[in-house]
């Protein structure tokens, strides 16, 4: 939690287009070098995470969270 | 001809604000052709005159449209069909997010679009310290740019200039669309080539950059805590419950007593019998049966668009995401499945909210297992019927048919909630379901913006059920009038009765004679009809608790269970049935939720019955 994390790609792009989510989550600004930070999961079941990106936050289910790949920030 | 314009945006960029500002009240509500999306269709007017028509478009992230909304907005944009176009868009920028609404500015750019854009919440931005080269933004991004703010209505009256001005010198751009757009947008190279762009000019046009926004962090502090944040949802939910009982009451007594009195009206000024109890036990009494739960609807939407106006109804459906999704349901269907305990109706029109089609469906099919208000009347009569108003251990302040009461709610919710997971297993699995949401800053709700769509939603109402009900109302009452012996209506002769001893048979396990099932059949079309069509095919009248006491004596205590679980799984009201037929755009499925509900009334029922009988 609250460390921040550098976006290096989608996990299975390589293998097929990218799926709708995946755009979505382009668009929303997970592009490779965008740094990111994990700062709340949700109270229930630790899930959606609540994820700050370029300065929004942006709630994403476990499903979601895992098709990017990060490593953490230098 | 009145040109038109469209307003197009990221969602939350006070994009409906800045409409309701151009438009005022010179509003329309529909359907964009072919599918359940709102349209949302505007007049700017000058000396009484409209002189521009405005299209609220739904929000959308970028070009490449992932849910129905964004498909209806994209092929807006990329103008699909000429006529369901506009002459000139106006791009609609968060001011106080420029990195990520700067976006679709780029993307509208490289096609081709001449670009108007407004500026929105400068004032916001403003008191974040944010300022702009705006000359230079504009020259950057060959743009006209009017910063406005929809909240106090700054840069409303220049904008209306710029268009009518624009529209009189432009033609209409040739747009350059690529052959595999889809494919394009979704390239990462050409999305990270835009980010770039926009971090390149937001460095050259920032003049002092904006302050966090530490103010939501501070709410979101308590509201997204994993303990006060659930108390501030269940608080905040009930709250709605509560208010949408307590405030509506006044209102819906006073429609109550002018239907009450329009009836004594007509009875007066009506002399032939027969048209008298048309005009007032058909449609007087069922018209306004359905209206005097007008004001509870519009609270509702009132309730609905204030939590998302403040920003709170995204924080709602990120803490109970993943509790729903175990049902097969989004943490958005929170709001439609509390909704349904007012109307369904509202329930329904109110799955709007969920993005994903399956999701919507599911959530749609379970909303009748919630038990709406019109329930009401029916469980006081009959818990009146089978409850001792006793207190519970030994607490003067909790009494048993309260508890009961509550339990026949939770009995709804929870089924609701089990059907929605046979569902999740049965039905056909589409795209992964997203959640994904941006949460947006905390803003203060605009008391005009909620009144106007208080308005809408109301006429919705009136327009779409209304016509039903009338009907509807028109048909109970011929059924339950004729045959018709020396112009004297006996119920017990009449066609609804007819109607009730033909389905005597199949409801005989549960208990119920012809006289239970001909006075269900008027609650196909009100609910709470049920209450006074069984004193009418009872021949009696008094008070709740006279009716009860005649209830016990007549069915005895096992058939009345079995009606009470009865009404908690049957079907909902035709206009449900209707509501749902339009939002769904299919028979299949309002079809569906009468069989499933109605097999499922009348299997709990008949084991209530047999449980009863073999304990008392």
């Amino acid at each position: 939690m609250n460390t921040r994390l550098t976006v290096r790609s989608f996990a299975n792009h390589e293998v097929r287009d990218f799926s709708d989510i995946e755009s979505r989550l382009m668009h929303l600004g997970f592009v490779h070098g965008e740094l990111i930070k994990i700062t709340k999961k949700a109270p229930i079941f630790k899930e959606p995470l609540l994820v700050e990106v370029r300065g929004r936050s942006i709630a994403l289910s476990f499903s979601e969270a895992e098709m990017i790949c990060v490593e953490v920030a230098q | 001809m009145i040109p038109s314009i469209a307003l197009i945006g990221m969602p939350n960029v006070g994009k409906t604000a800045l409409f309701n500002k151009m438009t005022g009240s010179f509003q329309r509500v529909a359907n964009f052709p072919g599918v359940t999306v709102e349209k949302k269709t505007g007049w700017v007017s000058e000396n009484g005159h409209k002189v521009l028509e405005v299209v609220d478009l739904p929000g959308i992230y970028s070009l490449d449209a992932t849910t129905l909304d964004e498909k209806v907005t994209k092929d807006f944009l990329l103008r699909k069909e000429k006529e369901a176009s506009a002459d000139l868009f106006v791009l609609v920028l968060d001011a106080t997010n420029l990195d990520k609404s700067l976006y679709l500015a780029f993307q509208l750019k490289r096609l081709g679009y001449p670009l108007i854009i407004a500026l929105n919440l400068m004032d916001e931005a403003k008191k974040r310290n944010f300022s702009l080269d705006l000359k230079l933004l504009s020259e950057k991004l060959n743009a006209i740019i009017i910063p406005t703010s929809a909240s106090t209505g700054e840069g409303t009256k220049e904008l209306i200039a710029t268009l009518k001005n624009e529209l009189q010198k432009q033609e209409k751009p040739t747009l350059v669309v690529p052959e595999n757009a889809q494919k394009v947008f979704r390239s990462p190279a050409y999305v990270n080539g835009i980010f770039k762009e926009i971090d390149q000019l937001l460095k050259e046009v920032t003049l002092t950059s904006l302050r966090p926004d530490t103010f939501s962090e501070r709410i979101d502090r308590i509201v997204l805590h994993p303990v006060w944040g659930i108390v501030t949802l269940f608080v905040t939910l009930i709250l709605i419950f509560q208010t949408l009982f307590t405030w509506a009451s006044p209102i819906m007594d006073l429609i109550e007593s002018m239907f009450g009195a329009l009836g004594e009206l007509a009875s007066t000024w009506i002399s032939n019998e027969l048209l008298r109890s048309l005009v007032v036990d058909g449609i007087i009494s069922g018209v306004g049966g359905v209206l005097v739960f007008l004001p509870q609807i519009v609270l509702l939407f009132f309730f609905i668009q204030f939590l998302e106006d403040l920003g709170y109804l995204g924080r709602a459906a990120f803490l109970m995401d993943s509790v729903m999704r175990k049902f097969g349901l989004p943490g958005k269907s929170v709001i439609p499945l509390l909704s349904s305990h007012a109307c369904a109706i509202p329930g329904i029109l109110s799955t709007r909210v969920i993005d994903n089609h399956r999701e919507r469906l599911i959530t749609m099919l379970v909303i009748p297992l919630t038990t709406c208000s019109a329930r009401l009347p029916v469980y006081a009569i009959l818990i009146g019927a089978l409850i001792p108003n006793i207190a519970v251990a030994g607490m003067p302040w909790l009494k048993l048919p309260g508890l009961v009461l509550f339990g026949l709610y939770m009995l709804g919710f929870g089924s609701a909630l089990i059907v929605s997971l046979i569902f999740k297993r049965t039905l056909p699995h589409s795209s992964p379901s997203m959640l994904l949401m941006e949460l947006p800053p905390y803003r203060m709700p605009k008391l005009k913006n909620l009144l106007l769509v208080m308005k809408n939603k109301a006429m919705i109402f009136l327009r779409k059920a209304g016509g039903i009900i009338l009907v509807v109302s028109v048909i109970i009452w011929a059924l339950m009038t004729f045959p018709q012996q020396n112009g004297v209506s006996q119920i017990e002769q009449s066609y609804a009765a007819d109607i009730g001893r033909v389905f005597e048979p199949i409801f005989r396990p549960l208990g119920f004679d012809w006289r239970i099932t001909t006075a269900l059949i008027p609650s196909i079309g009100a609910r709470e009809v049920v209450v006074s069509a069984l004193s009418m095919v009872l021949s009696m009248e008094g008070t709740e608790e006279e009716m009860s006491l005649a209830l016990v004596q007549h069915f005895g205590l096992g058939t009345l269970v079995a009606l009470l679980i009865w009404f908690v799984f049957a079907p909902q009201c035709i206009s449900t049935f209707a509501v749902m037929k339009r939002e769904t755009d299919s028979w299949k499925w309002p079809i569906i939720m009468v069989l499933y509900t109605l097999a499922l009334a009348y299997f709990c029922a008949y084991i209530a019955r047999l449980v009863f009988n073999l304990w008392f």
